[in-house]
């Protein structure tokens, strides 16, 4: 849709061949980027499934009809609604029919929000000097402006606390910039974005960073990863059905913040992940990276950091072999491995870095290149050939250093790809990785800006 | 107790963006260069020479740009594609564009 708009934009008619399943989402894709009435040749069905005889049928009876009728059609001029302005009130209900109002203009998770009135989001500006009407960016695919306002509104509606406003301010700077490509979060692998957090700030705001750090159950961990699924619902406008934006195949439910063990870190002499990023250990960073699944929990063990080592290559590597066709089509991977403290604890005393893991990993996790070419395949990528990716220069010379289909190949592009993050119940050793969708949500950091007074100014009830 | 009436303000933000007055469309392909765009996927590579081949049926004067010529507008060159898009376009002479396959 982006080159059929870019096209159009530059003043030739364009007609954009599009599955049936994806006619609502290419619609919004390109009336948020200026064109509401772009021409669309739908083929109809799962092309994936297609004999060449039905797939010629398709084309020659319905595709080339939908092609010629795009370009030969008269253009309406269809105009733009009217929208409210930011603090207009926009509805006086109670409880109940402020949830009914909601959930009938699509502006929820399918959960009840918290009513988003003035007095509330004034509390929530108090804990930042920036402006209310400050515009952080434009987020797509319904290109809206996400704003210091809007980014408190949904707060609100979270369920967060004021006090967690700079944060919020973060994730959405985050999520906003350009490198993020929020435009693709309604991708058909539904991957959600994941909050990790670093800094002195886990411990004011009463973060969970021990056992069940992932679950839901803490304020500021599932209140914050709440918010963020609601602010890409509104402002973003991932909606799924009626909506049309969100296309995930099956998709899965919100992250919870996870932030790191700092104290563990700092104790073994490891960087933190913020260090990784390129801030300092002091600093207060959040950053953002995509997760489009997750490995098992696989416990490692052993007597030699070696044996810890096996596993996670075998187990958690290993259940990321099955997305390294994407991540080479795409030529990025930023997959992310958490460890609990015990057994960071353990391969540090063994001299192990964060960078030892990362080599470690990179050398011994392989995938066969038959195997990655026919899920590529099957995925939609199919004219996805290794060896043509080599010499087209996308992917590395590494994975094409002889013509046998069976080779095994890197699972990981690089080493300094793969992000560590110390956390989970210092008394177990299941460690888990989350795999990164390639240029989609590559990881993005923000330092979180404090105001003044800060500490004095956070709520001594702030341990629930 | 009676429940408080709240009033609540619009969650959502402005709209970013400007529409585009579409040009005109082209009113007969005979004659014409269509150019193609491919995001290499969905078996774009079967489907764009059955598009050919039949729109030459109806059109015999029509003419076409391989998409090829113009690189993968989904893949890792996205971005550079489409910047330089524009200019290609104009040097190949297009009057209209097919771009696929989306899904």
């Amino acid at each position: 849709m982006r080159a059929s708009v870019a096209a159009e934009k530059a003043g030739f008619p364009t007609t954009s061949i599009v599955l049936s399943g994806f006619l609502g989402q290419a619609k919004t894709v390109a009336q948020a980027l200026g064109i509401k009435n772009l021409a669309l040749a739908e083929y109809p069905g799962l092309v994936a499934m297609d004999s060449p005889d039905e797939l010629r049928r398709k084309v020659t009876e319905t595709v080339v009809k939908n092609i010629i009728s795009g370009f030969t059609r008269q253009v309406e001029d269809i105009g733009q609604s009217r929208e409210p302005k930011p603090s207009d009130i926009i509805f006086t209900g109670n409880l109940e029919e402020v949830q009914e109002h909601f959930l009938k203009n699509y502006w929820t998770d399918g959960l009840p929000v918290i009513p988003p009135t003035v007095d509330k989001i004034e509390k929530f500006l108090r804990f930042t000097t920036r402006k209310p009407d400050e515009i952080i960016g434009k987020l797509l695919p319904e290109n809206r402006e996400a704003t210091v306002w809007n980014v408190a509104v949904n707060g609100v509606m979270a369920g967060c606390r004021p006090e967690y406003m700079p944060i919020l301010l973060s994730v959405a700077e985050a999520v906003a910039d350009p490198e993020f490509r929020i435009q693709d979060a309604g991708a058909t692998p539904g991957w959600e974005p994941l909050i990790i957090l670093n800094g002195p700030i886990i411990k004011q705001l009463n973060f969970n960073y021990e056992t069940g750090v992932m679950r839901f159950g803490r304020r500021a961990n599932t209140s914050i990863g709440r918010f963020l699924k609601l602010f890409l619902i509104n402002i973003a406008g991932l909606r799924i059905p009626p909506g049309l934006s969100d296309k995930a195949t099956i998709g899965s439910g919100f992250l919870v913040v996870l932030p790191e063990n700092e104290d563990a870190v700092a104790e073994i002499g490891w960087e933190s992940f913020s260090m990784y990023r390129g801030f300092k250990r002091e600093d207060n960073v959040v950053t953002v990276q995509s997760v489009v699944y997750e490995s098992s929990p696989m416990a490692t063990g052993g007597e030699k950091a070696v044996d810890h080592l096996q596993t996670l290559s075998e187990v958690i590597g290993g259940s990321m072999a099955p997305w390294t066709h994407v991540a080479l089509n795409w030529g990025k991977f930023y997959p992310l491995i958490v460890i609990p403290p015990g057994v960071a604890r353990f391969l540090a005393k063994e001299g192990v870095t964060k960078k030892d893991i990362r080599r470690y990993l990179y050398d011994h996790t392989k995938v066969s290149v038959k195997s990655m070419e026919r899920l590529a395949h099957h995925g939609g990528l199919t004219s996805f050939y290794v060896d043509q990716l080599v010499k087209d220069g996308i992917a590395p010379p590494a994975y094409a250093e002889t013509n046998d289909p069976d080779r095994m190949v890197p699972v990981f592009l690089r080493p300094e790809w793969i992000g560590i993050v110390v956390s989970g119940d210092p008394g177990r050793t299941r460690c888990r990785g989350y795999v990164q969708n390639h240029e989609q949500g590559p990881p993005v950091s923000k330092k979180i800006q404090l105001p003044a007074n800060w500490e004095n100014s956070l709520n001594p009830l702030n341990k629930l | 107790m009676a429940e408080t009436g709240y009033q609540v303000v619009w969650p959502s933000g402005k709209l970013a963006y400007h529409e585009l007055i579409l040009k005109p469309r082209i009113a007969d392909l005979n004659g014409k260069t269509i150019c193609e765009l491919s995001d290499y996927s969905f078996r774009g590579e079967e489907i764009f020479p059955i598009v050919r081949e039949t729109l030459r049926k109806q059109y015999p004067g029509i003419k076409f740009v391989e998409y090829t010529e113009f690189g993968n507008t989904h893949g890792s060159t996205e971005a550079e594609v489409i910047k330089t898009l524009p200019e290609m376009l104009k040097a190949h002479g297009c009057d209209g564009v097919i771009s696929g396959v989306g899904g």
